[in-house]
């Protein structure tokens, strides 16, 4: 056990020193597609990707993220689709980031993989909470999003999560202090090898004291696309903590950044007057 | 004469009444008993003040109300796909405006009522550009941009066909809500009301207070050839309260299960959780 702590504790500082030396300051978005301009003003295209309800009161609350998220990020002034299933192609053709809060979204058959990895190739971008990154298959997962869990261990440890924030010069972790949630954390996770995670931020399991990543971001380039962005936050098992102010900022910032925008595109975004009223709704209704 | 109208409509709807109480669907048509219902709830964007208009929190409610009560439920914020509605029962659809739809979703719309799927709507998913071709879909469609609404005041319902089994237990009741009045209604076949209510006297419902429109209805029809497919229409749920008022809900469900040709009780109660930590989505 102690060993894992240690080899953890050095990847983190490793991999958050790291981002420091990399992330001063932040590059230049690279090119993506769709490709962001200065000036261009298309809204972020999100896709929520949700699931049913599982486990007990105020956990695991998917499907009402996709409700309170989708109004959000419209408010916001994202354009917002989603669903309680894996994406088709063509529900993510025109997405720019998919935002995943739905258990073991790892187990996925061949041709949800291949749809993936398709999305990703030309720069599509992911945000995980929780449990996404659990699945059937972590070495694979983990190139997807940086780092995943095995379904079915033991694997969680929950009461006070006490983060310290690793990398406070990432734009994304933008006057973040360290701070402490009532939730659960992962520590038996299988980690992306060349290129490695950027830790944002870690904390010690409630239970054990072992410190593991539980925010960070990942960038991988598919072979012959884009570079694709992930960016992770391991809590989200007490719903309520997604309505904390530094959280939901902070999220707001991965979301864009995930989705190569501006960091702060939605924090300060805010729907565009479009009549209002009475009709098809604040965005011409659904997608 | 456009009361005198949906009095007709409303009266054709009593003669549906007159028959004999709901017969059971065909062997072919009637799903197992043991297969689970399959729902997708085609939801959308919230859209008007708060409290109204909910559709996103239609989709997070009622994904756990009909997964409690042993349905698989699929859903989202767009029109399905070929592909997502492919297994599907019923489609429950709050979603403003739904009657606009592309070519290619017509398409997927008619593939799936030809094989017998069925439909629910509620509130404004009835309107569209194209009410004619609409209202051959769920009954009955009203045009968009058109004043049409009572805005919100009393809908005092009138049970008119107290024999259906989705009214079962069902007695005249009024909720604050909002009512459509100017509609245009399927003809041959046409709907069988359920329930009627009439127009409140509000500003922009002027000229058609006092008229007796039918609110609540089912609609069956086949569609080029295909085995019949069944739609159950509510046409409130402005207000979203409404969807949890104890005298509202259970008809919901009935409905549910009636269009997914199901027995109108499959969804009334709620069975022990599939439990635990684990996979539990779809």
């Amino acid at each position: 056990m102690k060993v894992r702590a240690i080899w953890v504790v050095l990847l983190a500082a490793v991999v958050g020193v790291g981002v420091r030396a990399q992330q001063q300051p932040a590059p230049p978005v690279p090119s993506a597609a769709p490709t962001v301009q200065a000036g261009d003003t298309r809204p972020i295209h999100v896709y929520i990707r949700a699931g049913l309800k599982s486990h007990g009161e105020g956990a695991h609350d998917y499907p009402q993220f996709a409700a309170d998220w989708s109004k959000l990020l419209t408010d916001k002034g994202a354009i917002v689709d989603g669903s309680f299933h894996f994406p088709t192609a063509q529900e993510l053709a025109t997405t720019d980031v998919m935002v995943m809060y739905k258990g073991d979204a790892g187990y996925m058959t061949a041709t949800e993989r291949a749809v993936l990895e398709d999305y990703m190739k030309r720069g599509g971008g992911l945000v995980s909470f929780h449990d996404t990154l659990c699945g059937d298959d972590p070495q694979y997962y983990s190139t997807i999003v940086g780092g995943a869990k095995k379904h079915g261990e033991q694997n969680f440890s929950s009461g006070a999560i006490k983060y310290t924030i690793v990398d406070k010069a990432s734009p994304i972790m933008k006057g973040m202090t360290d701070f402490e949630i009532n939730d659960e954390a992962f520590f038996k996770i299988t980690w992306a090898q060349s290129p490695g995670i950027k830790v944002l931020a870690t904390a010690p399991m409630p239970s054990t004291g072992e410190v593991v990543p539980q925010m960070w971001t990942y960038e991988r380039t598919i072979f012959g696309g884009q570079p694709s962005r992930s960016f992770v936050w391991m809590q989200g098992h007490t719903y309520t903590n997604f309505q904390k102010p530094e959280i939901q900022a902070m999220i707001l910032r991965g979301i864009a950044w995930a989705a190569h925008y501006p960091v702060d595109t939605l924090v300060n975004g805010s729907a565009p007057v479009r009549g209002g009223g009475r009709g098809r709704g604040r965005q011409g209704g659904g997608l | 004469m456009r009361v005198l109208v949906t009095v007709v409509v409303a009266a054709l709807g009593v003669s549906a009444m007159a028959q004999p109480a709901q017969p059971p669907a065909p062997a072919a048509a009637t799903a197992q008993a043991a297969a689970p219902m399959r729902i997708y709830i085609r939801g959308g964007l919230k859209t008007h003040g708060p409290g109204q208009h909910d559709y996103p929190q239609y989709l997070a409610d009622w994904s756990k109300v009909l997964t409690e009560r042993g349905a698989v439920v699929d859903g989202s914020l767009h029109f399905p796909t070929p592909a997502e509605i492919a297994t599907t029962d019923v489609i429950v659809m709050y979603k403003g405006d739904a009657g606009a739809m592309t070519a290619d979703e017509k398409a997927t719309l008619e593939a799936y009522l030809k094989r017998g799927g069925g439909l629910v709507s509620f509130h404004d998913t009835l309107c569209g550009p194209d009410p004619d071709y609409y209202s051959g879909i769920v009954g009955g469609a009203k045009k968009h941009g058109q004043v049409n609404y009572t805005l919100e005041a009393e809908v005092p319902y009138t049970i008119a066909d107290k024999g259906n089994p989705i009214m079962q237990g069902m007695s005249d009741f009024t909720i604050t809500d909002e009512a459509f009045f100017l509609m245009t209604w399927a003809k041959a076949p046409g709907i069988k009301v359920l329930a009627t209510a009439t127009m409140a006297p509000t500003p922009s419902a002027k000229g058609h207070e006092g008229e007796v429109v039918p609110q609540i209805w089912t609609y069956e029809r086949s569609f080029d050839g295909g085995p019949a497919y069944r739609a159950f229409v509510w046409m409130q749920g402005h207000n979203y309260a409404n969807f949890a008022d104890a005298r509202v809900q259970p008809m919901l469900l009935r409905g549910i299960a009636w269009a997914a040709k199901q027995p109108v009780d499959a969804l009334m109660t709620v069975k022990p959780p599939r439990g635990g930590r684990g996979r539990g989505g779809v």
